[in-house]
């Protein structure tokens, strides 16, 4: 898998050819997760734009075999914090508690209220703006978490690796990422109109021919 | 295994970072436990729900690709890390 040299540059060092052919495809995974973490398209791109600038510059730091995509998350990582969450002032992460109670609350009671299981219904009157709109509420530590294990894949260890804390760390904001992404979501799905208190109607329908 | 911990473990089994022998603990507790079976189900068909939506997927603007590129040129004309002064 080596690609042609250009002229005049030593074998064992990386070239900028090297660099953009090998990180490249990477772009809009990156991108996205930028997207997510500053909610703002042009935050987004200059974020994109400062990891990869830094990426280049310690690209000789980077271990051949080990992994790239991981690598580059990791350096966004530190970027948007360095730049981003300064600005950001975010509060203190014990915020959440409440929220993630009231989902609790929130399914029990739609499961008293109607004795078949409710999440089938909830989940088809759960809109694709609910669900950008559950992710965007999420703390940005939590929002983190879920964008890097549901959307991109990583495992426990690479996201460990990304954030630069313990595997167990890592473990405890998934869960908690997730289960206030499912509250957000019912909630929001609520919200629109789908589930009524008392009358689910719209779904009523679905199933029952 | 616990009621109280079952959701924790149906995470860690999706997302395959379980032991084989934790998940066949696991795996027998949703046999004999049906409220904690559905609440696995429910948690699980969320996720899932939001792992395949698209809503939160966007592809860069077209022509950040080509920016991207742009700009690695423009600053890093030698090889990576040889210092630049400016």
């Amino acid at each position: 898998m080596t690609s042609a040299e250009p002229l005049g540059i030593q074998d064992d060092q990386p070239t900028a050819w090297d660099f953009e052919n090998a990180t490249m495809p990477f772009l809009d995974a990156l991108y996205n997760t930028a997207y997510r973490m500053t909610r703002n398209a042009e935050d987004a791109e200059d974020l994109v734009q400062e990891t990869y600038l830094k990426a280049y510059k310690y690209y000789d730091k980077f271990q051949e075999g080990t992994n790239l995509k991981a690598w580059l998350f990791k350096i966004m990582k530190n970027t948007f914090i360095n730049a981003y969450r300064k600005k950001q002032q975010v509060p203190p992460e014990t915020d959440f508690s409440d929220i993630e109670e009231s989902f609790e609350s929130l399914v029990s009671e739609e499961a008293k209220r109607d004795d078949k299981s409710p999440e089938d219904e909830l989940l088809s009157g759960v809109l694709d703006e609910d669900i950008q709109r559950a992710l965007d509420s999420l703390p940005s530590d939590f929002r983190m978490v879920v964008l890097l294990a549901d959307l991109e894949g990583f495992t426990y260890k690479e996201i460990a690796g990304i954030l630069e804390v313990p595997v167990g760390t890592v473990m405890s904001r998934l869960y908690r990422g997730r289960r206030l992404l499912e509250a957000a979501m019912l909630k929001y799905a609520r919200e629109h109109g789908y589930l009524r208190d008392g009358e689910p109607t719209k779904m009523r329908s679905r199933g029952d021919g | 295994m616990e009621c109280k911990r079952i959701i924790e473990a149906t995470f860690q089994s999706l997302d395959n970072e379980m032991d084989p022998e934790t998940h066949a603990d696991f795996e027998a507790h949703l046999e004999r436990c049906p409220p904690c079976s559905e609440r696995s189900r429910i948690v699980i068909s969320y996720l899932l729900m939001f792992r395949r939506s698209d809503a939160c997927r966007c592809a860069a603007p077209r022509d950040l690709h080509e920016r991207v590129r742009e700009l690695l040129r423009r600053h890093c004309s030698g090889p990576p890390s040889t210092s630049q002064s400016s």
